[in-house]
């Protein structure tokens, strides 16, 4: 249950978060969540790679078709992938890499920290 | 810690590549600037202290704005708001690339080309020109106000943009945009007398006079022909002229040793001589409405974002809609309540060269008349992204700037300087304040009374049924001859008289009932002063012949005339080509080649094969016959050959006229070969490499073979675009590979009231994440205008097709 707690709130918290924040705030809220929800080393590896993976997933999604795809296909020429699909793909996994990398980061300091379990917060 | 690398790595750029992370995460990336097309790219509502009364800003359906203000200061503050929120990048990388700076933006590039660059950039002075301009405006108050407004809504805009909501070329090039100014203004007029007035060959010219002597210069240089159709026909009564050229008294003589120019350094590169417009008009007699009808259509280098911008602009002094340079207030071609108007390019020559002789090797001082004058020097500091700065020094004479400085040449190292009407402060701007506002010709001619340079010719209707055409710019009184060659600055002064305003010519309301230019040259040789530049010779005497014709004529008429896709410089030439060879001696492939060229309709529709097989026929033989001046060839590319530096082939009317009236020619002979040939010859071999090119091609149709593009500014082929559509260079749809009509306006004047109708191959907004960067590009391509909604009823503008911007004061 918890794992599903944390990646929820790895969406919610990074979606509001970098509204108003620089986009990498998503790598503190996964670090954050990694210190204080997550429980098992492979937990902190799928939550974090699948939050953000959905969270950027989703928005670049959403953003490109209310856009009419105009956007990301000049951007998958540029590039150049030739694939709008393969761009936003590329966004998600971004994100997913970051949002697992962080979250592990956090969890690993959270082991350390806890040798001598300790209750956060 | 490996998340931290990587979240850095994601964020910081590396070796000249966007950072990926600020590119791609959804939140502030360049999603950010995925447009939705039917939201406006602004708030409906923007307040700002610097407004006097409110302003509405309508957008319509393609985001033309609208713009109602109660006061002109606000209507321009308004203008630069709405014009930066739509173009921004634009607006800024002309004017640095004016002003000299890409290198700044781009670092040094291949072979230091951008360096180079913005060095070419400020020796030619247009940086220079700008301030001399921004000076003129500054003295004058009134100016200063105008110019001052449109910039404080740049600014205005600016102040509220985030830096992920830039446009995308600011995030993938890595830079921040600077405040506007009133600089910046005079900088993009500059550069566009650059574009416009930069097509001259002094130096080329003095190389092959002294070569090849003056006659063979002459004729293929200078020489009009019998049948040509200048833009004015000499007067019945004669022109006046309150000046002879004897006048001035220098006699201009030939550079002595120019022959030893041969091995010339590289000259600055020119302007594409493809860059041209049509204008005409007809007078009530000729159209079915008893009113007059007005055309325009200015062919630049075809760019997204668009050389232009439309707007509708609206205050209690002034009702006026068209385009403009996005930079620029007011409007630049368009119409009012009361008269239309449009402009050609006179392609005057105002850009002449001197030798400067410098006392010594500090050159402090240079050689005039019969003593030494002090050079004046000013530092330039180019600076370079990821590099050192580069400085250079440029010399200033009385003449202008030293462009070209220890140039190498056979004869030793010259210099030479530059003297340019761009150079000099003007009041352009006031032209097109006071045209936004004229009600009739009276108005129009004051109007005209402000403009200098780039010279044009402008076209005029009115609402009372007034027509007229009138050249207009400053032009040097000169002697016979003088700018033809590259002259001693010890011997000239500066430039101090002009063709008095009453001597340029016009015409206004003329018997044959119409008025139209296409580039060609102003007047025949009875015109009493001395005109040089480079002019064109095919289309104007396509759209007179068109104009001869017309009778009650009608909207439909002129759409087909902006389309006439007629090339007369086959139906002249390629008859007697065809002559020249020998039928019989082709092989079949040859054969069936020469029959569609015989049977050919002369049209260069998209589809036309035939089209294609006359353009690399007539680029063979043009090769064939100017070797001498050919440095090499490039194999496939568009433009099949390189010149040789400090050359310049004569023109394709020079070349016709000499392949038709002469079988033997020292330069009809090739130089590839043993033998000496003639015309004949030539034309067998310019048929055999044109038959071998076909064979090769993987296209043929015209359209896909020209294959248009309309290229973005910075060259990225993602945010550029190829066409399939007819026409070319040298016919009056002119779209050529990379040139073409960059707004078509018709104006029919119909029961007295201005309807306007108009398109450019673009859109208003700059953001490739619009669908408004490129929603007319297609409708331009098929033919399509719109019609232009000026009216000030306000009511038309509460319907859903408008969105609605309030500007509030505090």
């Amino acid at each position: 249950m918890k794992v599903l707690f944390a990646f929820i709130l790895i969406i919610i918290l990074g979606f509001v978060t970098q509204l108003f924040l620089p986009w990498w705030v998503v790598a503190i809220v996964c670090f954050l969540i990694g210190l204080t929800f997550v429980e098992k080393t492979k937990y902190a590896l799928f939550t974090g790679f699948f939050a953000v993976f959905t969270l950027w997933g989703i928005t670049a999604l959403l953003t490109s078709y209310q856009n009419d795809f105009v956007l990301i296909n000049r951007m998958s020429e540029l590039l150049p992938v030739h694939n709008a699909w393969l761009i936003m793909l590329l966004t998600a996994v971004m994100g997913g890499l970051i949002g697992m990398l962080s979250t592990l980061s956090g969890y690993y300091l959270q082991t350390i920290n806890n040798k001598p379990k300790r209750k956060f917060k | 810690m490996l998340t931290i690398c990587l979240v850095i790595a994601l964020n910081i750029r590396i070796s000249g590549n966007p950072a990926f992370g600020s590119l791609l995460n959804p939140f502030s990336g360049f999603y950010n600037l995925a447009e939705n097309p039917d939201k406006l790219h602004l708030p409906l509502e923007i307040v700002s202290e610097q407004l006097k009364a409110p302003v509405e800003v309508f957008f319509d359906e393609r985001r033309i704005p609208h713009i109602f203000a109660e006061n002109d200061d606000d209507l321009y503050f308004a203008q630069g708001y709405v014009v930066a929120s739509l173009r921004l990048w634009q607006m800024e990388f002309q004017v640095l690339a004016a002003e000299g700076r890409i290198a700044e933006l781009l670092g040094p590039g291949e072979d230091n080309k951008f360096i180079e660059f913005d060095k070419k950039q400020r020796r030619i002075g247009l940086k220079y020109g700008a301030e001399n301009k921004l000076a003129t405006i500054m003295a004058d108050p009134f100016a200063t106000q105008l110019i001052q407004s449109f910039s404080d809504g740049v600014n205005a805009y600016m102040s509220t943009v985030k830096t992920e909501d830039l446009p995308i070329e600011y995030q993938l090039i890595g830079y921040q945009p600077e405040p506007w100014s009133i600089y910046k203004t005079a900088l993009l007029l500059m550069n566009m007398s650059n574009v416009l007035t930069s097509t001259e060959y002094d130096i080329e010219f003095s190389n092959f006079v002294t070569t090849y002597g003056q006659s063979l210069f002459d004729s293929l240089y200078r020489d009009q022909g019998a049948n040509l159709q200048p833009i004015f026909p000499a007067p019945r009564e004669g022109w006046q002229a309150s000046y002879k050229n004897e006048d001035r008294l220098e006699i201009i003589e030939l550079p002595v040793d120019a022959s030893s120019l041969q091995k010339l350094g590289a000259l600055y590169d020119k302007p594409d001589v493809q860059i041209g417009s049509n204008n005409w008009a007809l007078s009530g007699e000729k159209t079915a409405s008893g009113y007059p009808l007005l055309s325009n259509d200015p062919h630049l280098k075809l760019s997204f974002p668009s050389v232009w911008i439309e707007m509708h602009l609206s205050s209690p002094n002034v009702n006026t809609y068209g385009v403009v340079f996005p930079g620029a207030p007011g409007i630049i071609i368009g119409f009012n309540d009361y008269i239309g108007w449009g402009v050609t390019n006179a392609g005057r020559d105002v850009k002449d060269w001197y030798e400067v002789i410098f006392k010594d090797q500090q050159k402090d001082f240079y050689k005039y008349d019969h003593g030494w004058l002090a050079t004046s020097k000013v530092f330039e500091e180019i600076k370079v992204k990821g590099a050192p700065s580069v400085f250079d020094t440029i010399l200033f004479t009385h003449l202008g700037p030293v462009v070209y400085e220890d140039f190498v040449t056979q004869a030793g190292n010259k210099n030479f300087a530059l003297q340019w009407m761009a150079h000099k402060g003007s009041q352009e701007y006031m032209t097109f304040y006071k045209l936004n506002r004229a009600k009739n010709f009276e108005d129009y001619l004051e109007a005209l009374k402000f403009y200098e340079c780039p010279a044009q010719n402008f076209v005029f209707a009115c609402v009372d049924g007034d027509i007229a055409l009138r050249q207009q710019g400053s032009f040097p009184i000169l002697a016979k001859n003088e700018g033809l060659f590259y002259m001693d600055a010890a011997q000239h002064k500066a430039w101090d008289k002009y063709i008095p305003f009453d001597e340029i010519p016009m015409n206004h309301n003329p018997e044959r009932n119409f008025v139209s230019s296409a580039n060609q040259i102003v007047a025949d040789s009875t015109y009493p002063y001395f005109v040089n530049g480079v002019f064109e010779y095919y289309r104007n005497r396509v759209i007179n012949m068109e104009l001869r014709k017309m009778h009650k004529a009608t909207l439909a008429d002129f759409k087909a005339l902006q389309f006439n896709n007629y090339n007369l410089m086959a139906a002249e030439n390629l008859p007697f080509m065809l002559r020249y060879l020998d039928k019989s001696s082709l092989d079949v492939e040859g054969q069936k080649l020469f029959d569609a060229l015989d049977s050919w309709d002369y049209e260069n529709t998209a589809v036309s094969l035939t089209a294609t097989y006359f353009q690399l026929f007539s680029d063979a033989y043009y090769t064939l016959l100017w070797d001498e001046f050919v440095e090499s060839e490039v194999p496939g590319g568009w433009d099949p050959f390189k010149w040789k530096d400090g050359w310049k082939a004569p023109n394709e009317f020079q070349t016709h006229r000499l392949l038709q009236d002469s079988i033997q020619h020292p330069f009809i002979d090739n130089l590839g070969t043993e033998r000496v040939e003639t015309s004949k010859d030539l034309m067998k071999m310019a048929f055999a490499q044109m038959q071998n090119t076909v064979t090769t091609l993987e296209v043929k149709e015209w359209g896909k073979y020209k294959n248009t593009l309309i290229e973005h500014l910075a060259m990225i082929p993602a945010f550029s675009t190829n066409l399939d559509v007819g026409g070319n260079y040298k016919i009056v749809n002119a779209t050529g590979k990379y040139h073409g009509p960059s707004w078509r306006m018709i104006l029919d004047f119909a029961g007295g009231k201005i309807k306007g109708y108009g398109v450019y191959p673009g859109g208003q907004s700059g953001n490739p994440g619009s669908k408004y960067y490129d929603n007319m590009v297609n409708e331009w391509a098929n033919g399509d205008y719109h019609e232009l909604i000026y009216t000030t009823d306000r009511s038309t503008y509460q319907t859903a097709q408008f969105i609605k911007v309030n500007f509030k004061t505090k």
